[in-house]
């Protein structure tokens, strides 16, 4: 997914924000706009990842008092980086044969993985 | 009816090497079952495949660039075959149960434990496949559903 760009953004009459046209309802307040990317506060992530989904690499932020935002103690945040990431590389997958031919001169993965947590 | 699995990390590991344990996990990945991991296993695996790509140790074998990205597309691949669960605080707090009962070297086995334990609480056919001896030895306190690929 391609998240570069320029931002565009406008204070509209009605006190809303227009993002590269795209209109942010409920927005509260706006704390940072750089070259690349902006934090906002929204009322909701459905409107963040509508807009991350419209290329846009958009972190969100719920500043409360005395309350973390949920990028801080929701456990699916990020889900969808995740998700995408993993979608944009499995292309690249071959037959499971072909890595285990990768893998055969190797040690045993999980091998170096007991062993890793044993030195934990 | 069909089971179903939650692979602990050093199960899921034997998906992409030829050594005993391998054709379990290539059963069920090729099979209509329902398929399990905690999101902390992404993490111990990817960094196995980076220290092999960018951090040899002494005696390891350090793999080309081209490798690894094979190796990151199949873990890729296999992961969106199955369920992500995230680790959530009732997760956490799952870990002192598990710590009253019996002892783990690493924190992470704690928690992909605990994982297995809420999961099942929702998913009853659900099995614990593993290839830590240790691990295999405490969730066998927890459920009977435990299967070690080192005793198959």
């Amino acid at each position: 997914m391609d998240n570069t760009g320029t931002i565009d953004y406008k204070y509209e009459s009605n006190g809303v924000i227009s993002i590269n046209g795209i209109e942010i309802d409920k927005l509260s307040d706006i704390y940072q706009i750089k070259e690349d990317y902006i934090i906002v506060t929204l009322e909701n992530h459905l409107t963040a990842d509508l807009l991350w989904n419209g290329k846009l690499d958009i972190y969100t932020e719920e500043i409360e008092d005395n309350k973390l935002p949920l990028r801080l103690t929701d456990p699916s945040y990020g889900k969808n980086d995740l998700d995408n990431y993993l979608n944009s590389t499995k292309d690249n997958s071959i037959k499971i044969e072909d890595i285990r031919k990768i893998t055969n001169k190797l040690p045993s993965l999980t091998g170096l993985l007991i062993e890793d947590r044993n030195n934990e | 009816m069909n089971n179903d699995y939650f692979l602990e990390t050093s199960a899921f590991t034997k998906r992409y090497t030829k050594e005993p344990g391998h054709q379990f996990i290539d059963k069920i990945f090729s099979a209509n079952h329902q398929l399990f991991y905690l999101s902390v296993t992404y993490c111990e695996i990817i960094k196995i495949f980076y220290r092999l790509y960018k951090y040899p140790q002494i005696n390891d074998t350090k793999i080309s660039e081209n490798k690894f990205n094979k190796l990151n597309a199949a873990l890729s691949n296999d992961l969106l075959l199955a369920s992500r669960i995230s680790i959530t605080d009732e997760i956490v707090s799952k870990s002192k149960e598990i710590l009253n009962v019996g002892w783990l070297k690493s924190s992470i086995d704690i928690l992909i434990l605990s994982g297995f334990i809420v999961t099942k609480d929702i998913y009853r056919n659900l099995y614990f496949i593993t290839a830590d001896n240790d691990l295999s030895d405490l969730a066998k306190k927890f459920s009977n559903d435990v299967i070690n690929l080192n005793q198959i």
